[in-house]
């Protein structure tokens, strides 16, 4: 009988699965009970403040609600001088970083126009000269890591 | 505290069930204890509607299988528990099984204790040996009733590695069972 075949016989399939059913349970560890009391106690310890803020009583939710718009507002009232000195400090800078990224612009569009100006023939050799350098050298690179592995796993 | 104190009861009615249930997933007692756990305090958070109900016991194998579960995807990476690489995957290797063999009695007390063993500890003994994955396979099957399909979605992984673990896991089982001269049909 080829080992494939052989469970499926379906009587000791049956039975297997008749005796695994009638396995008997495992008996708890003695510490299970005794550390999810512990686990209860401890998150009902931590409060209603931290059961989140839509179990907090009414008033207490209207309070919180009024005196965090309360904090936004005045924050913004008092932040404004500071918001504007440094939106003007900043204009400056956000200047100059425009003009550097136009030249940029600009350079890589020349770029562009240079090399359209190149045979493709050339382009292609290149970019397979260059691409064989570098499998090379991950090649060697590799190679070299596997090396540096097995000795160092041949180690006693 | 009081309430505290009832649930203790329940608990102590539920904990070897969910702890079984959780144990033979998982195969290991102390990631069993932690699920366990977690299913009693999910329990605790529904006490008001557990405590009379008669499917309460049906509602923590579930949770305790889900946790389960849960538990086994989330380290299946750490512990390769559904690596399909390597030829030794699901299959005993011969040092596991001359360890198996190494644990059996000598053969000249073999038959004095085997009389003594009860058949069904010696088979829950094989199906702690099992492989996790194979295990894992085999218990949502057998034990909680799932299909091939079903366990394969639960576990993500294909369905044609779990009909190939659970079928791996039987022929584990017969040898092992064999290896002892115990032979379920012969009971």
């Amino acid at each position: 009988m080829k080992p494939e075949e052989e469970f499926r016989e379906p009587e000791w399939t049956a039975e297997l699965d008749r005796a695994l059913k009638s396995l008997p349970l495992r008996s708890a560890p003695p510490s299970l009970i005794p550390r999810t009391l512990e686990a209860i106690r401890k998150e009902a310890a931590r409060g209603k403040a931290a059961a989140g803020w839509l179990a907090w009583p009414l008033w207490a939710r209207l309070g919180s609600a009024a005196a965090a718009i309360a904090l936004l507002i005045g924050l913004g009232f008092a932040l404004q001088p500071l918001a504007e000195a440094v939106w003007a400090s900043l204009a400056g800078p956000a200047q100059t970083f425009a003009a550097h990224a136009a030249r940029l612009f600009h350079a890589v569009r020349n770029l562009g126009g240079a090399v359209e100006s190149v045979p493709l023939l050339f382009l292609a050799g290149w970019g397979a000269a260059l691409w064989l350098c570098a499998a090379a050298t991950g090649s060697f690179l590799y190679r070299l890591l596997l090396s540096s592995v097995s000795m160092s796993d041949s180690k006693p | 505290m009081s309430d505290l104190s009832e649930f203790e009861g329940f608990m102590r009615q539920y904990q070897d069930m969910v702890f079984t249930v959780a144990r033979r997933l998982l195969g290991n007692a102390a990631d069993a204890e932690d699920v366990a756990q977690e299913a009693f305090l999910r329990a605790y958070r529904h006490f008001d509607r557990l405590r009379d109900n008669p499917a309460a016991g049906g509602w923590l194998r579930t949770v305790a299988r889900n946790l389960a579960i849960n538990h086994l995807t989330r380290y299946r990476n750490r512990w390769r528990f559904f690596s399909e690489m390597g030829p030794e995957d699901g299959v005993e290797s011969p040092r596991e099984a001359n360890r198996f063999e190494a644990n059996l009695p000598a053969p000249e007390t073999h038959s004095r204790d085997t009389a003594r063993l009860d058949r069904l500890e010696i088979l829950d003994r094989a199906l702690d040996r099992l492989p996790p994955t194979q295990r894992a396979a085999l218990a949502l099957y057998h034990f909680e009733g799932l299909s091939y399909e079903e366990i394969a979605a639960r576990l993500k992984v294909s369905l044609a590695k779990i009909k190939s673990d659970i079928y791996r896991a039987r022929t584990a089982l017969r040898r092992r069972l064999a290896a002892q001269k115990h032979n379920l049909l012969a009971e």
